[in-house]
């Protein structure tokens, strides 16, 4: 390793409640930029879908000073992509780009945090291009089945809602509610900055800085009609897994050539004692040489892609299985699954299989961490999730941790029957 | 900031390429052959692709599926890759485990049994997969290979790499295991190593492995190119689509050719990045399209370059136009040198990001050497940077005339039958 790298990150408070997590790594002459904030589709209402996915995507094509073409232009010329990052609990904007460029790429990233002026050609212009996304998705048989999947596994909580939005919610959105957003969450205390590469940390900490107070300047605490709470946006409530307590089948007729098959269950947040073995679960039975891969592909060649995967959220989380099969398979490829769900739930899982996960989980995250990017993503995650960027740092001792017994406990918990959600996209079947 | 490459080519003709990087504890192990579907002939439509399934399905040492799951139990990914022109089995693993790499894919490639049983198991397997691009509208699913099989009508690049179901369902073993002998030998291939090793220690590893493996002629690659287009074609093709999935083809040379960096620089102004003119005054000003990308497949002897393109039927029209008239901008004028200044600062800044990862800084090798020159991947910023505005120019205009184009668009079903675009009846080539 380098020895003018840092071998983790940093906490810097900004003042306001904002903090910089900052990670030197001067390998290369390259640079990782993100703001975060909490917040994002969760914070929406049906009517209100999609906002938050909007007002990020407006945000970084016009500021009270430039111009959506100035910004990629300027941006680009300094070898950045200033990319919108949009999710259910957090959302961001973020660049990478060389470390000579770290200045004045970071001046445009900053503008379009403080300033973003939402012009209201721009709002229509990325209005229609949602729209567009809306679409789009019904042609794609994977996005559009796991779009309806999780529809139907949350219910009528926010988490069940498309981050994109849905035709009728977007087309409702006002501009004003746009500002109201950025205005409600860009907000000091509500800040995330991370920076990982070849930078000065003085500079960038005096840049966040600077930034801080160009956004405070621009939303004066307590003013801007009397909108603006003096504290972090309150979360929203807890979701009530009971009310998500009977079975559900969304079928979906399309014209394709194969099924897409998903079946899951709502599963625990990210600081549930039960989220790290649902990731070592998950390594069991997915992934080449494992579970689902050798029943479903290997043994009788069902599909070409299957696997499990637990997606930790905030305040709940999602574990899914799927297939892409034919749609002459559909029924041994159900058969299969329910019956691999089944063996687990009897049987548990094995302390060969346990070893096993660990190692590739492990392994894989040292593979995954290599890129700038990367690292600067998963601690911010484990920052605003609450378990601070240190649960990066712990990420192999807490897998070596987990046990068969927990694995088994934590699947009987949360893959039950009374609330196994299917979702499918087939061809329309003819009577009988 | 890099390394230099060890290389070294074995007495068996295997070369290996070493690039030592010790940012992370991780290395991948990743050997590139020159055999691809361009490679086949009809006796064989799809095994190049097969073959890189079947690799993993047995020897005599690991039951099938037993490479993969070793590798997973050393915390490593295995995967591999088929092309036009090129199969890669790469293996990435922590450090610690390097040698698990080495013996997993040194034994999958040299000993693989392709058992009768398992063979037939993974033909509907590749089916399965060949299916799933077939519900891709964009990007390299279905519309790929109708556009491929519009602008190519001689060379092989006209087939897809999936191959035909009824080849893969019904072409017997010793024909896919006689291809396979012929194509898989040393001389034929290379092995690129990076990442936390000493370079002499992953050329003796290297040696260890594949030093055994015998060596034989390097097939003939001879193959059809695809003379020049005189009239830009078009196919409609209908589909159960609520989207319009539009793309344009432009061919040209090698991609060794100086030409092809020129290329990436007209193309990165006309539509990769926001500030593309395509995305600045098509999409956002004119409304007249939702997302473009530019997917490129460049060979040894000929290259594509295609805008694939997201829009709606009505669009159509001022689509095309629009996307030749921001050629022409290029074509009959000089870019300015802000847009080349742009245009090399962003290429240059993704070719240094790429350095950040052991498997992306292999696959640039690899892809360099099955381009006959291995140090093309080092060379890049270089050529790059002496990219002219005269350059750009002279591409859009020897490569990039509307007759020289294909155009398949894929739209709903619904629409009817849909007409050429008014820009080729036009224009629609020399007299």
């Amino acid at each position: 390793m380098n020895a003018a790298s840092a071998k983790t990150f940093h906490r810097i408070p900004l003042g306001g409640g904002a903090t910089l997590l900052a990670k030197r790594r001067s390998a290369l002459p390259s640079v990782a930029v993100a703001a975060f904030v909490r917040g994002g589709t969760a914070y929406e209402t049906e009517e209100s879908n999609g906002v938050n996915a909007f007002t990020h995507r407006a945000m970084i094509k016009g500021t009270t000073s430039r111009t959506s073409g100035e910004i990629a232009r300027e941006s680009e010329l300094f070898g950045a992509t200033i990319v919108p990052a949009y999710g259910a609990d957090f959302s961001g904007i973020s660049f990478q780009t060389l470390a000579r460029f770290l200045d004045p790429a970071f001046e445009v990233f900053a503008d379009l945090l403080a300033h973003p002026a939402f012009p209201a050609a721009v709002v229509e212009s990325e209005r229609s291009l949602l729209l567009a996304d809306i679409v789009q998705e019904e042609d794609e048989p994977f996005q559009k089945t796991s779009r309806e999947f999780q529809r139907a596994l949350f219910g009528a909580d926010p988490y069940g809602l498309p981050g994109i939005g849905t035709a009728g919610s977007v087309r409702n959105l006002r501009r004003e509610q746009l500002i109201a957003w950025h205005e409600r969450f860009y907000r000091a205390e509500n800040l995330l900055f991370v920076v990982v590469g070849d930078f000065d940390e003085a500079s960038v900490v005096a840049r966040a800085r600077a930034l801080l107070e160009a956004l405070s300047d621009a939303h004066p605490r307590g003013a801007s009609r009397g909108r603006i709470a003096d504290s972090a946006p309150a979360p929203p409530p807890a979701v009530t897994f009971e009310s998500l307590a009977s079975p559900r089948e969304v079928v979906l007729e399309r014209d394709v050539n194969q099924d897409v098959l998903l079946i899951g269950f709502p599963g625990p947040a990210a600081r549930h004692e039960d989220a790290y073995p649902l990731q070592v679960l998950s390594a069991v039975m997915s992934g080449m040489g494992n579970r689902l891969f050798v029943a479903l592909r290997d043994r009788e060649g069902l599909c070409y892609y299957t696997g499990m995967y637990y997606r930790p959220l905030a305040r709940a989380g999602v574990i899914g299985a799927y297939i892409g099969t034919s749609p002459e398979k559909e029924d041994r490829a159900r058969a299969a699954l329910d019956r691999e769900f089944a063996r687990l739930l009897d049987d548990g899982v094995g302390a060969d299989e346990v070893v096993r996960a660990q190692n590739a989980l492990i392994g894989h995250a040292a593979i995954g961490r290599q890129t700038n990017g990367a690292e600067a993503s998963l601690a911010a995650r484990y920052e605003l999730l609450g378990l601070g960027f240190e649960e990066a740092d712990r990420y192999e001792e807490r897998v070596l941790a987990v046990t068969p017994d927990q694995i088994l406990g934590a699947a009987r918990r949360w893959l039950r029957p009374d609330r196994r959600v299917l979702a499918v996209t087939r061809p329309k079947r003819g009577p009988g | 900031m890099t390394r230099p490459l060890a290389t070294r080519i074995l007495p068996n003709g295997l070369t290996v390429v070493v690039r030592e990087d010790r940012k992370a504890p991780v290395v991948t192990v990743n050997l590139w052959v020159r055999v691809g579907a361009n490679h086949e002939d009809d006796s064989v439509l799809g095994w190049s692709h097969g073959i890189e399934h079947l690799m993993f399905k047995g020897t005599a040492r690991r039951g099938p599926g037993v490479a993969a799951r070793e590798v997973r139990d050393a915390g490593g990914v295995l995967n591999a890759g088929t092309g036009y022109e090129t199969t890669n089995y790469y293996i990435t693993v922590p450090t610690r485990s390097l040698r698990v790499a080495f013996n997993v894919q040194a034994d999958a490639i040299q000993n693989s049994a392709f058992d009768e049983a398992e063979l037939d198991r993974e033909r509907s397997v590749i089916i399965e997969e060949n299916r799933m691009y077939r519900d891709q509208p964009s990007g390299f699913g279905h519309t790929w290979e109708k556009l491929m099989s519009l602008a190519f009508e001689v060379s092989n690049y006209r087939r897809p790499i999936g191959g035909p179901d009824e080849s893969l369902r019904t072409t017997p073993r010793d024909a896919i295991v006689a291809y396979r002998d012929r194509r898989y030998v040393p001389g034929n291939a290379a092995l690129v190593i990076a990442g936390d090793v000493a370079a002499a220690e992953a050329l003796a590893l290297a040696e260890a492995a594949y030093g055994g493996w015998r060596a034989a002629p390097v097939p003939d690659a001879a193959l059809p190119v695809e003379p020049a287009q005189r009239a830009a074609r078009f196919r409609a093709a209908p589909g159960p689509v609520a989207k319009c999935y539009v793309k344009m083809g432009w061919r040209a040379g090698p991609e060794t050719d100086r030409d092809t960096y020129a290329i990436l620089v007209l193309v990165r102004l006309l539509a990769r990045g926001r500030s593309s003119w395509i995305h600045q005054e098509l999409l956002e000003k004119r409304g007249l399209l939702s997302e473009v990308s530019v997917l490129q497949e460049t060979g040894s002897r000929e290259s594509i370059f295609v805008l694939d393109m997201v829009t709606d039927l009505d669009a159509l029209d001022p689509l095309v136009l629009g996307v030749d008239e921001g050629i022409a901008r290029f074509r009959d004028a000089l870019a300015t040198e802000e847009d080349l200044e742009r245009a090399k600062n962003f290429m240059v800044r993704s070719h240094v990001l790429a350095q950040e990862t052991v498997d992306a800084q292999a696959h640039a090798l690899g892809h360099a050497f099955a381009r006959g020159d291995v140090t093309l991947a080092d060379r890049y910023p270089e050529i790059v940077g002496s990219i002219t505005r005269d350059d750009v120019r002279r591409v859009a205009g020897a490569f990039f005339d509307l007759p020289q184009c294909s155009i398949l668009v894929h739209h709903p079903e619904a629409a009817g039958r849909v007409e050429r675009p008014a820009a080729l009846v036009r224009r629609p080539g020399p007299s």
